[in-house]
């Protein structure tokens, strides 16, 4: 039994996506529907090389954004290969990733934890909920967008974002441009 | 004085003076009872109970002021259970909740506290834990939630029934489908209305499809937490794959904006794709699932620091009587599929396991056998599934046929971590949603959490209980 599962995984192709710098149609298929995913807002001027450091703040999600991150680490998207990591340290991060709407309680935290955060860093609004507070907009004790309490680098729509979302939208953040731009030029 | 009023009937059981009595009904209630909702609606406060025996959904209201009417923490339900604090927020007025509530600490040479949250670990929920720690052991545990807060209840109140289905889908993310379902087969409930056998073997196979990758999350997170990352690679590979699957078959990969009071809002790809590949895939992935999950049993690091770890004691189960996987790892007969059948799950020959070791390795073990019988289920009912039929179903259409003023429905289903509730009242004429409870197995389970932890664990062992349990902190604060 054992042998048998290890023969066929040296004949398996890799799980994992070239997605965004290769052609993948699954996961392309499961892109945001129109061009309007990823929306880049005040690109620093200075770009970083990449080891990247990702610190995920939850500020009233549903948990569906959440799971869409740790399968990042999973072996279909895999993106230590683009070197990025989570982090639980604040301090070590340089990439903040904010989800879920932003209720009145975490506003505070979120602007402490960006404080926290040395430079250079980026912002990269989560989904729906972070960008505008999406169905909770009106709620009770709900800021609103995420922009509105500290500055954004770039916002990635959906509810939740597919998981390739994220990432062309974590490289973009970090390179200033559109990953998928290169594969349309090779 | 406070009056006990069985509703819809307007059947009044009790109505004292004499708070003895009122102690007397509550015990009876409780003792064969499980409590899965206590809200307020306006100025009355309702309890939902639901007999574990019969599966018969009984609905209390309790009108008047409550000073001297005994908590219901006193007769079985966890002293700070959600209920309590719901009504706290809702209808202060009609709160146990007194204003000299002192917290409770722990004090001694030696004692200290390691505040952790509400930012914390890698991708994680927003939470404040406050452990209690002497030199490594955990001796006391507090959870502070409500940091997240989105007001779902309120914001469901006077909008149009249909829209409510999105609302409920975004309690939590890993359940949406259950919430949505739930609350569908509340209004449905309300509204009289039937659906036929297509709709809800289509729904089953949603509902079990999202069972699947949820369980297979929480496993992942369980095998990484005791530094296994092969298994949580596997694991985490195989929710991706039914995550892909749901969207080839469903075009949401959490099966969101799908489902319709009364039908199913039926997607274009449902039709594009091969429904027998799906039941080859699902096969593999059992396979494969079975492998993992062998390679896990006889792995002796895994399971050395599984067992006996965040052991709920005796007490608490009784006193929170926790749903789902965590119940039926401590002994609880509780699965929704089985107690209270709801679409066409008697028809299957589910056999839901039942550990009584209430360790971490009961649940982890409850949990790998409900994903095997999730996925038998799937490979079975896709066999018969003919998505065709589905076409040329509509959902709710006009009005409504019931001229009334209000209506009251529940939906009642078996979440992938528990027992979840929908209570509505709606409009008829207008279609509008009055009012919404919902009591979700998050904000019930949570509470069996700080005494599993302080119960002779060490801070080694605070990632691993965390991740046996991996309740969500969305729908708690909900
Ligand atoms: S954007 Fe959607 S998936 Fe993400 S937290 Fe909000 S509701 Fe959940």
């Amino acid at each position: 039994m054992y042998y048998w599962h290890w023969l066929r995984n040296i004949g398996r192709r890799s799980y994992t996506t070239g997605f965004p710098t290769q052609k993948d149609l699954t996961v392309e298929k499961m892109l945001h529907d129109d061009d309007s995913g990823i929306q880049p807002g005040a690109m620093p001027a200075r770009y970083i090389r990449r080891a990247m450091a990702i610190r995920q703040l939850d500020s009233g999600s549903c948990q569906g954004c959440e799971s869409e991150l740790t399968l990042l680490s999973g072996p279909d998207y895999d993106f230590t290969r683009y070197g990025f990591s989570f982090t639980p340290s604040p301090k070590h991060a340089d990439i903040l990733v904010v989800t879920g709407v932003i209720t009145e309680a975490m506003a505070p935290i979120i602007r402490e934890v960006y404080e926290q955060m040395t430079d250079p860093k980026r912002v990269v609004a989560l989904g729906a909920c972070a960008i505008s507070g999406g169905l909770f907009k009106t709620a009770p004790g709900v800021i609103g967008s995420l922009s509105g309490i500290i500055p954004v680098t770039l916002s990635i729509e959906g509810c939740p974002p597919s998981p390739g979302d994220i990432i062309r939208g974590l490289l973009w953040a970090v390179d200033g441009h559109d990953p998928c731009l290169v594969q349309e030029a090779t | 004085m406070a009056t006990l009023v069985r509703t819809q009937r307007s059947y009044i059981v009790e109505q004292t003076d004499n708070p003895n009595h009122w102690q007397e009904q509550l015990v009876v209630l409780s003792q064969d009872h499980d409590v899965v909702l206590l809200t307020g609606h306006r100025d009355q406060l309702i309890a939902l109970l639901l007999s574990p025996q019969t599966g018969i959904l009984r609905e209390w209201q309790l009108t008047g002021n409550l000073s001297g009417v005994p908590r219901p923490s006193d007769f079985g339900v966890g002293s700070s259970l959600a209920a309590e604090r719901i009504l706290n927020d809702t209808v202060p007025s009609l709160s146990w909740n007194s204003e000299e509530h002192v917290e409770r600490r722990v004090h001694g040479k030696g004692v200290f506290l390691y505040p952790l949250g509400p930012v914390r670990a890698d991708v994680a929920e927003s939470l404040m834990y406050r452990l209690q720690v002497m030199g490594d052991e955990i001796i006391r545990l507090e959870l502070l939630n409500g940091f997240k807060k989105r007001h779902i209840r309120e914001m469901a109140q006077g909008k149009a029934v249909t829209d409510g289905i999105a609302l409920a889908q975004r309690v939590t993310g890993t359940s949406a489908f259950a919430h949505g379902l739930a609350y569908c087969l509340a209004v449905e409930n309300a509204l009289k209305i039937d659906v036929n056998a297509e709709v809800m073997l289509t729904r089953m196979i949603m509902a079990e499809l999202e069972r699947s990758y949820s369980h297979l999350g929480d496993l992942a997170a369980l095998s990484v937490s005791t530094g296994l990352p092969v298994p949580q690679m596997e694991y985490l590979h195989h929710k991706e794959s039914i995550l892909r699957l749901n969207f080839r078959l469903f075009g949401h990969r959490y099966l969101r904006d799908v489902l319709a009071i009364g039908g199913m809002r039926v997607p274009n790809s449902l039709f594009q794709d091969n429904v027998a590949m799906v039941g080859r895939e699902i096969v593999e992935i059992l396979d494969d699932i079975h492998r993992i999950q062998d390679g896990l049993e006889n792995t002796t690091s895994f399971l050395d620091r599984l067992h006996g770890a965040g052991t709920i004691p005796k007490a608490t189960i009784e006193f929170v009587r926790p749903v789902g996987p965590t119940g039926r790892s401590s002994g609880r007969v509780c699965d929704m599929r089985i107690i209270r059948p709801y679409l066409r799950y008697p028809e299957t020959d589910l056999a839901p396991p039942l550990e009584s070791g209430a360790d971490s390795y009961a649940r982890f073990s409850v949990k790998a056998i409900e994903l095997k019988h999730s996925l038998g289920i799937l490979r079975r009912l896709i066999g018969g599934w003919n998505p065709g039929v589905l076409r040329s179903l509509a959902g709710l259409e006009g009005k409504s046929e019931i001229d009334d003023d209000v209506a009251v429905g529940v939906g009642i289903v078996e979440a992938p971590r528990g027992l979840l509730v929908y209570r509505v009242m709606v409009n008829p004429r207008s279609l509008t949603i009055d009012h919404l409870d919902m009591a979700t197995p998050s904000a019930r389970n949570w509470y069996v959490v700080p005494p599993a932890m302080a119960n002779k664990n060490i801070m080694q062992d605070f990632p691993i209980i965390e991740a046996s349990f991996n309740y969500t902190v969305a729908g708690w604060d909900g």
